[in-house]
């Protein structure tokens, strides 16, 4: 399937209900055990650690970093232009909510800031208003995201795109990380990591099990849902590089770190809480043992209530995070999906994978730590025996 | 008509006789009674006037930063009490009470005493009583302030350094409360001293109760941290009716039983950040603890719950309750009723509040305002209002005279006479000494070539000399003289020229009887009349004792042939390190160098070889104080930061702030010097923006980074320089001045466009090495971006050496990959790095799928030229380095701890000869917790909060390091654990040192276990630093509001006659049931403790701990435990088991078999936090550190609960079985008779433990041998018929009398 023509529903939460089913049968207490045994290999969770996964806290607690939109100028701005920049200064898009984003206008008739002046004149371009995008200042990351005319055209690019949307509508509906896969443009390289990517976290919601949710977590107000309210659930959304209406978007994830750009390799970027991506993976960085890394660190318990010292950059994103975690806590899910799925519809949106939980891999060059995985199997194989013989 | 007026005469005075003194009344204490209610019955005048205003100077507060000032505010202003016709006040710096005529202000009397009197008196039928940092609770007459009586609180005269003044070691700030006839007060702020608190027959001075046993308590800290911190006794105590209030500094108050002293509560960990401070107050259901400014709290009185009023310091009226307060129209006063607003008028009570009579008073920035109380409690009215200059602190009313004082000194009297009002003022009198005295002053000073720090003047005569050394320097001096008179006169005349307290005090005594605090002198001048006394080597000894080391020197003055005496007595008398030079007319001992068996600090991790390990061997346990208080926290870095600790050398602390450095005498506490920088560039490193400078605040934080655990140190001190990393240049700052003496350059690498930067620093001799740029992984691999950028600095990309003598550039090496900062030693001529990338880097790597480097290296390079000596690069892991110069032995580990970097391992030991790289051993899947101490021949291995550590492995081999277990005999891994701390264990020669909830120790010669010295925290930079003969403990906790009892610098030192409490950690890896070879059961202990002869007293009943268990049971009808302070018990056996024990048991019966302790569990993270703020900040680690903390590694090293068989039954052994015996009370021979048996043996018929100790608290001993034991000992004791009291045991010791396990 090519980029950008078919919106598929992830069912990781499906995959959940399906392991859970089979465990009626004999073979799937088997099945079970094996998954307990192995997650435990996983859940390497300190005493003190909170009972919340790093996804869902981030999604609860960690308000994301605002990028910084600059409209330069000179003299007085229009009607039109002002409301032009409305959508850029906390009004959000017509209908739609507001984006991580704060506004600056710069007067150049009147403001003389050599920083600024710096900025503008690297902007190259005499046609004003002009509109620069940055990124957050907490990130520190230098690169220009947009610089261009101020239009509406352009207004619209920094703060929509159909991925980021259908992010937005994934994590709304209760995806645990949203796996972004940035195509090069080579198909059969493309396909070879999508499949290993994949394959793996197919397997992954297969193995991995979340913290059981304490209550008094819940009670201390760290998070939102009930003791069984998460699911793990992982999706992978692919996109290409190439992709005109995801340009400011792929820029964003191109500069996250300084070598990407130069990288003609395939890309995966776990995208989770209120859209911030880890890092990212890249060519044969996408294997099983950075993959088990990322997902295992996001599904794990969290201890992170200084954002800063975790890894991760904000994307920017047009979504309303608080109106989210409510919906889907005080049950208006389908309403709000439902809104969510509208917008989503109206636009053209990159074609997605769905991650079904299924049986473990071949082996590949990195593998879970394969001693302590053994243990974990043969104890999950003598406990299945005693549920079997117990069964007899 | 003239009869009838004679008549109205007589009827008047006759009314005023009968009306006007029953309606004045005194004002005896602190806030007006006992409750401190702030509230008299004393109706004052319709209309005030002043009458006399008497000025002083303003008061500075004993302790030294703004949260201490908020928290602990007894010494604010002047807290007058009034008893009759007389004011009393006591001094916090002229160390006396003053007795003013309430009518004119004059002054009446003055009684001196040995230290600040920072306390309200209390006055009581016609005598004063009041407590000073001496130690003592005093009695004086009121009429003429001669001394009654006087109690000291402590158990010796022993002084310390305490807040710049030599004071007692156990001052006494509970301050003074009077209740039915006797008066309460308390002595020692530090539980690990032992803490006093007295009830005192106010006529007689006669001791109704002591209670000494809650120092050592083993209770819970700030954190939920359980450590051996109890009461610190520390503001003026409140009387109840039945309850007694101990104020505890910091903290929230302690309780007891006002009439018994037994304790009742003391909930430290529950009082959370903010609640807790001097000031108390009660009702006879609820007390008042101060939180912030002048708010207070509400709490429980007979449970000590507390509850969630806070409101501003209360009067309190029965089941009245006033305060101030404000709204949006101002300053008001307000009644309240639970929660409940009776009513509110508008009055300004900022300063203070009190109840006279029918109405409130309210002392506000410039006002004072009378409230007219109704019978109507819902209504009130404002009286009047009338200007009050500059406001008033403290209002208190009696007599008719209203009495305001003010922060400036104040004191001002309001009364109903409209007079024209004196101003008192007392203007100093300095008298001029004479040429003589000033020549030979200056001669003293020139000879003993110092002119600052502290003198102790042994012998003042008649002052005329120690004057004109005062003049003539900036010496503060200590003159103990042994003529009463002297001392009295010498007081008056230095307090009349304004020095007294300031520059100078005197104390009646001699070099041995006043036990001044050791090394505290940088002079000591023997007088000429004391010359004699000094002849007596025990006198010489403590006179050398004070002297300070690295040149401390004693002048005596003496010539001709009393100059070869005293050579020969100072050389009799071994004193250490002293050397004796003559100058003319004077012989002068000097006190040369370091102390003997002393070591310094230098380095992050104690020296250049990363041993974590300061070779002191001088500082062992039990410890005592030497100083305490001085330069506060202000001048540190904020402690979440975790920045560089300390470094000590040459009789110099060197620390660190937040853009200066600062050296303090090692010794007293003193600073001695700070330099200011523009910019130390350690923002982002020691401290980002997350730190936030609010200290009256809860949100007064900076949250946890790695600091200088990753970056290291950008320091490093020698005795006469300080080497400074700013930039690219190392400044040379002058030891001795602070003064910059040389700029480093590091020179630009060729090629290099970026310019230089100074990583890494660290010293081999001569040779200064500069890490050579930083190694910037970020710019060279990219990283997803986060603020959080140490990573960056932990590792430079080269090594450069210089001359740190000339500044010259030696050699400079690059690095393959990287020189990780933790993995840069020296040692023996060579310089060792670690060449790699960290963890995250190989990250970046792996997510590119590109391979990971396969050179890394261990590289040994000539320190003189940098030429390679040999290089490793197999199997080359880790984060660490360490080198033990002493058995040439290298050490590739991890260091992985919490609030270290996320690149840190925890796994794998390599150990190679230094000289050529040979691996000697090799476990590259051992677990630990770093970073690994070299204590000799051993690796000890670190703990993390609530872990025991992997344990102890030898240096040459590798092998597991077994050491016997005292109770069962057997060999066993050797560990330590801990409670909470967010720092790393450092050792020194005998000690580990880290913070366990509050400051805690391993003593590595008793091997007792985890101790603690209760009271304070130690920082989360391991601050606790053994070195120059002192274990060091600056105040590092800069930024913690935490309700500790005491946060300030202090010193300790060896002091053998302390207490010393822990909990064993032997027995972690025993079987349960194993047999008991020897033990002791220290019945009523606060915890367990070895004794020098090997036996492990175990305290019973346990108070907690990662301890093991051995079965004890006891009956008896009311039988109960007791406990006093060792110090206060002697005899025979051991002071610290005759001091506590069990009275009026039946039976004991012990069973000598083990059973394993569980490390203490952690509490949930939500309550480790709960005092640092909504979600806590105490454990900010990242969701990542979680996922790989090493607290899951260790798990497999932690010992587990081994589910065993049923074992056999022991075969009965022989035991030697010894019964400590001491009375704990006051009897009288024959009134506490009992027997005792074994196995229902009898051993002991109609024992009477006074009669063979001959006094209370005196230990008594009886060893009964070839007792048989099987499964149980059981002790039986028989009162006998007629004893006024039952029987008491204090310890019984366990021997096996052949071995029961084959070693």
């Amino acid at each position: 399937m090519s980029a950008g023509h078919q919106i598929q529903e992830s069912a990781g939460s499906r995959a959940g209900e399906k392991v859970k089913n089979q465990c009626a049968t004999r073979p799937s207490q088997f099945l079970l055990a094996l998954a307990i045994a192995l997650s435990l290999l996983f859940s390497r969770n300190a005493a003190q650690a909170c009972s919340v996964p790093v996804f869902r806290y981030a999604l609860e607690k960690w308000a994301a970093d605002e990028y910084q939109a600059i409209v330069f100028h000179r003299g007085p701005l229009t009607t039109a232009q002002q409301a032009l920049m409305q959508p850029l200064d906390g009004e959000g898009l017509s209908g739609q909510p507001t984006a991580n984003i704060s506004l600056q206008t710069v007067d150049l008739a009147q403001n003389h800031d050599p920083a600024l002046l710096a900025q503008w004149q690297k902007l190259g371009s005499d046609t004003l208003p002009a509109l620069l995008l940055k990124y957050p200042q907490k990130s520190r990351l230098t690169a220009q995201l947009f610089a261009g005319p101020l239009t509406a055209a352009a207004v619209q690019q920094v703060l929509d795109s159909p991925a980021r949307r259908e992010i937005v509508r994934r994590i709304a509906q209760g995806d645990s990380v949203v796996w972004v896969f940035l195509e090069t443009g080579d198909a059969a390289r493309d396909e070879a990591a999508a499949k290993v990517a994949t394959a793996r976290l197919g397997y992954l919601t297969t193995v991995l099990k979340l913290p059981t949710i304490e209550a008094q977590d819940i009670a201390s107000g760290l998070v939102s849902v009930p003791k069984d309210g998460l699911k793990l659930t992982f999706s992978l959304l692919r996109m290409n590089r190439k992709d005109a209406a995801e340009s400011v978007f792929a820029r964003m994830l191109l500069h996250s770190e300084p070598d990407l750009l130069e990288l003609q390799e395939p890309m995966l970027f776990p995208v989770f809480g209120r859209g911030r991506a880890l890092y990212a993976l890249a060519g044969k960085g996408i294997n099983h043992e950075t993959l088990d890394e990322a997902a295992t660190f996001l599904t794990g318990r969290c201890s992170c209530e200084v954002k800063e010292l975790n890894p991760g950059l904000d994307l920017l994103l047009t979504a309303d995070w608080a109106g989210l975690i409510k919906a889907q806590s005080d049950g208006s899910r389908a309403t709000l999906l439902q809104q969510q799925a509208t917008a989503a519809a109206a636009a053209l949106a990159p074609e997605t994978v769905t991650i079904i939980g299924g049986p473990a891999p071949a082996p590949g060059p990195t593998q879970l730590p394969l001693l302590p995985a053994a243990a974990g199997a043969l104890v999950a194989l003598l406990f299945a025996g005693y549920l079997w013989w117990r069964k007899e | 008509m003239i009869i009838n007026l004679k008549l109205l005469g007589w009827v008047g005075l006759i009314g005023l006789l009968l009306v006007g003194p029953a309606k004045a009344d005194d004002w005896p204490m602190w806030r007006a009674d006992a409750n401190r209610s702030a509230s008299s019955p004393e109706e004052l005048p319709e209309q005030l006037h002043l009458q006399w205003t008497r000025q002083y100077s303003p008061r500075v507060q004993v302790w030294d930063d703004p949260l201490n000032h908020d928290l602990m505010s007894y010494d604010r202003v002047f807290e007058p009490v009034v008893l009759g016709e007389r004011v009393l006040i006591g001094f916090n710096d002229t160390d006396k009470v003053v007795a003013l005529d309430l009518r004119s202000g004059k002054e009446l009397w003055a009684f001196y005493t040995d230290g600040p009197v920072r306390f309200a008196p209390v006055a009581w039928q016609e005598k004063v009583y009041f407590t000073s940092d001496d130690g003592h609770l005093y009695c004086v007459g009121a009429a003429d302030g001669q001394l009654k009586w006087k109690l000291r609180g402590g158990p010796s005269a022993q002084k310390v350094l305490g807040n710049q003044r030599v004071i007692s070691a156990w001052p006494a700030r509970g301050g003074p409360v009077l209740r039915d006839g006797r008066v309460y007060f308390a002595a020692s702020i530090w539980p690990f001293m032992g803490t006093f608190i007295y009830a005192v027959d106010a006529e007689t001075g006669k001791v109704a109760w002591v209670n000494d046993g809650t120092g050592a308590q083993f209770i819970k800290q700030p954190h939920n941290a359980p450590s051996f911190a109890g009461v610190a006794p520390q503001g003026a105590l409140v009387a109840t009716k039945d309850i007694l209030l101990v104020p505890g500094g910091r903290s929230i108050p302690a309780a007891f039983n006002r009439h018994t002293g037994e304790f009742l509560h003391y909930n430290l960990a529950v009082s959370g950040k903010g609640n807790g401070g001097s000031f108390v107050a009660a009702n006879e259901t609820e007390y008042f603890v101060h939180t912030r400014l002048r708010g207070v709290r509400n709490y429980e009185l007979k449970s000590g719950k507390a509850g969630k009023l806070t409101n501003s310091e209360p009067v309190l009226d029965g089941t009245a309750f006033y305060t101030a307060g404000t709204n949006k129209l101002g300053a008001l006063v307000r009644s309240i009723n639970g929660t409940n607003t009776l009513w509110e008028v508008k009055a300004d009570a900022s300063g203070d509040l009190i109840k006279a009579g029918q109405r409130l008073y309210a002392a506000g920035s410039n006002s004072l305002t009378a409230i007219a109380l109704t019978a109507n409690p819902l209504q009130a009215r404002v009286a009047w209002t009338q200007p009050l200059p500059g406001g008033a602190e403290r209002l208190l009313a009696a007599n008719g005279v209203l009495l305001a004082v003010s922060l400036d000194g104040r004191i001002r009297a309001f009364g109903a006479e409209k007079v024209k009002p004196a101003t008192l003022r007392d203007e100093p009198k300095l008298s001029q000494p004479d040429d003589a005295a000033v020549a030979k002053a200056k001669s003293i000073l020139a000879a003993a070539d110092t002119s600052e720090g502290y003198a102790l003047w042994l012998g003042a005569d008649d002052g005329a000399l120690l004057q004109s050394v005062i003049a003539n320097s900036k010496l503060n001096v200590l003159a103990v003289e042994p003529d009463a008179a002297r001392v009295d006169v010498l007081r008056r005349r230095l307090d009349a020229a304004g020095l007294y307290g300031k520059r100078a005090t005197a104390h009646i005594g001699d070099a041995a009887s006043f036990m001044a605090p050791p090394y505290v002198a940088n002079l000591i001048v023997v007088g000429e009349s004391s010359v004699p006394r000094l002849r007596v080597a025990e006198a010489l000894r403590a006179a050398f004792k004070s002297l300070r080391p690295f040149g401390g020197v004693m002048l005596l003055p003496v010539s001709g042939g009393a100059q070869a005496e005293f050579k020969q007595l100072v050389e009799a008398a071994k004193l250490e390190r002293a050397k004796v030079t003559t100058a003319e007319g004077h012989l002068l001992v000097t006190r040369e160098g370091a102390l003997p068996d002393a070591a310094d600090w230098t380095h992050q991790y104690g020296d250049v070889g990363n041993t974590v390990k300061s070779d002191d061997a001088r500082v062992k346990a039990p410890l005592g104080l030497l100083w305490f208080g001085g330069s506060s926290n202000m001048e540190v870095l904020p402690r979440h930061g975790h920045g560089p600790p300390e470094q000590v050398i040459g009789g110099r602390l060197i620390i660190q702030g937040m853009s200066s450095f600062s050296a303090r005498d090692v010794y007293t506490g003193r600073m001695l010097w700070k330099t200011e920088f523009t910019d130390l560039g350690t923002f982002g490193i020691y401290f980002d923006k997350s730190y936030t400078n609010t200290p009256l605040s809860t949100a007064y934080n900076q949250r946890h980074i790695p600091g200088a655990n990753g970056r290291g140190a950008n320091y490093v001190a020698t005795e006469d320089a300080v080497y400074v990393v700013v930039g690219s240049a190392c400044q040379m700052l002058d030891a001795k001045t602070g003064k910059l003496r040389q700029t480093i350059q590091l020179p630009p690498r060729t090629g290099d466009g970026s310019g230089p930067e100074w990583g890494y620093i660290g010293l081999l001799d001569n040779v200064l090495l500069a890490g050579d740029g930083f190694a910037n992984y970020t710019q060279k691999f990219g990283s997803v971006v986060k603020s959080n950028t140490i990573e960056d600095f932990s590792a430079s990309a080269g090594l450069a050496a210089f001359d740190r003598h000339s500044g010259k550039l030696l050699w400079r090496v690059p690095a393959r990959y990287s020189f990780l900062h933790n993995g840069i030693v020296a040692g023996n001529g060579r310089i060792y790095c670690l060449d790699k990338l960290p963890g995250s880097a190989e990250d970046k790597l792996k997510r590119r799928g590109s391979p990971l480097p396969s050179d890394y290296r261990v590289a040994a390079l000539d320190a003189a030229t940098g030429k390679p000596l040999w290089e490793q690069s197999k199997d080359i892991f880790g984060t660490w380095l360490s080198y033990s110069k002493q058995h040439d032995v290298l050490l590739l580990a991890g260091a992985k701890a919490s609030d270290r970097l996320k690149d840190e391992v925890g796994e794998g030991m390599t150990a190679y000869r230094g000289a050529e790289g040979k691996i000697l051993w090799q476990d590259l899947k051992r677990k630990y917790t770093g970073p690994c101490i070299l204590h000799n021949e051993l690796i000890l291995t670190s703990a993390n909060s609530y872990q025991a550590s992997s344990g102890a492995f030898k240096l040459l081999d590798g092998t597991p390091h077994l050491i016997q277990n005292p109770l069962t005999g057997k060999l066993e891994p050797w560990r330590v654990s801990r409670a909470y701390g967010c720092n790393s264990i450092v050792a020194s020669e005998n000690l580990l040192t880290f913070r366990s909830g509050a400051a805690g120790f391993y003593d590595l010669l008793s091997q007792s276990g985890t101790g603690n010295l209760g009271g304070f925290r130690s920082s989360c930079t391991a601050n606790l630093v053994v070195a120059n003969g002192v274990l060091n403990a600056p105040d590092y906790t800069r930024t913690c509001t935490c309700s500790y009892q005491n946060q300030t610098s202090l010193a300790l030192v060896h002091m053998p006659e302390m207490e010393l409490w822990a909990y064993t950690q032997f027995g972690l890896d025993a079987t349960d049931g194993d047999r008991i070879e020897r033990v002791g059961i220290n019945f009523g202990a606060p915890g367990d403790r070895r004794a020098a002869d090997g036996t492990m007293w175990l305290d019973y009943p346990s108070v907690g701990g990662d301890s093991p268990t051995v079965p004890v049971s006891v009956t008896g009808k009311g039988m109960n435990y007791f406990r006093r302070h060792a110090l206060q018990a002697s005899g025979e056996g051991l002071p610290w088991v005759a001091s506590s024990g069990i009275r009026d048991c039946e039976t004991i019966t012990i069973t000598p078999e083990i059973f394993r302790p569980s490390i203490t569990k952690p509490p949930r993270s939500k309550d480790d936090d709960e005092d640092e703020g909504k979600f806590g900040s105490g454990k900010s680690t990242t969701a990542k550190d979680q996922t790989v903390t090493p607290a899951a590694a260790l798990t497999d090293s932690t010992p587990k609960t081994k589910k065993t068989a049923p074992r056999a039954p022991h075969p009965p052994a022989p035991y030697t079985v010894r019964l400590h015996f001491a009375d704990p009370e006051a009897m009288a021979v024959g009134e506490r008779v009992f027997s005792v048996a074994l196995q229902g043996q009898p051993v002991l018929a109609n024992f009477d433990v006074v009669a063979v100790a001959g006094a209370p608290h005196r230990g008594v001993v009886r060893e009964f041998k070839g007792v048989i034991i099987g499964k149980d000992l059981k002790i039986s004791f028989t009162r006998a018929p007629g004893a006024k009291a039952g029987p008491v045991l204090s310890g019984v010791e366990l021997l096996a009398e052949k071995p029961l396990v084959v070693k």
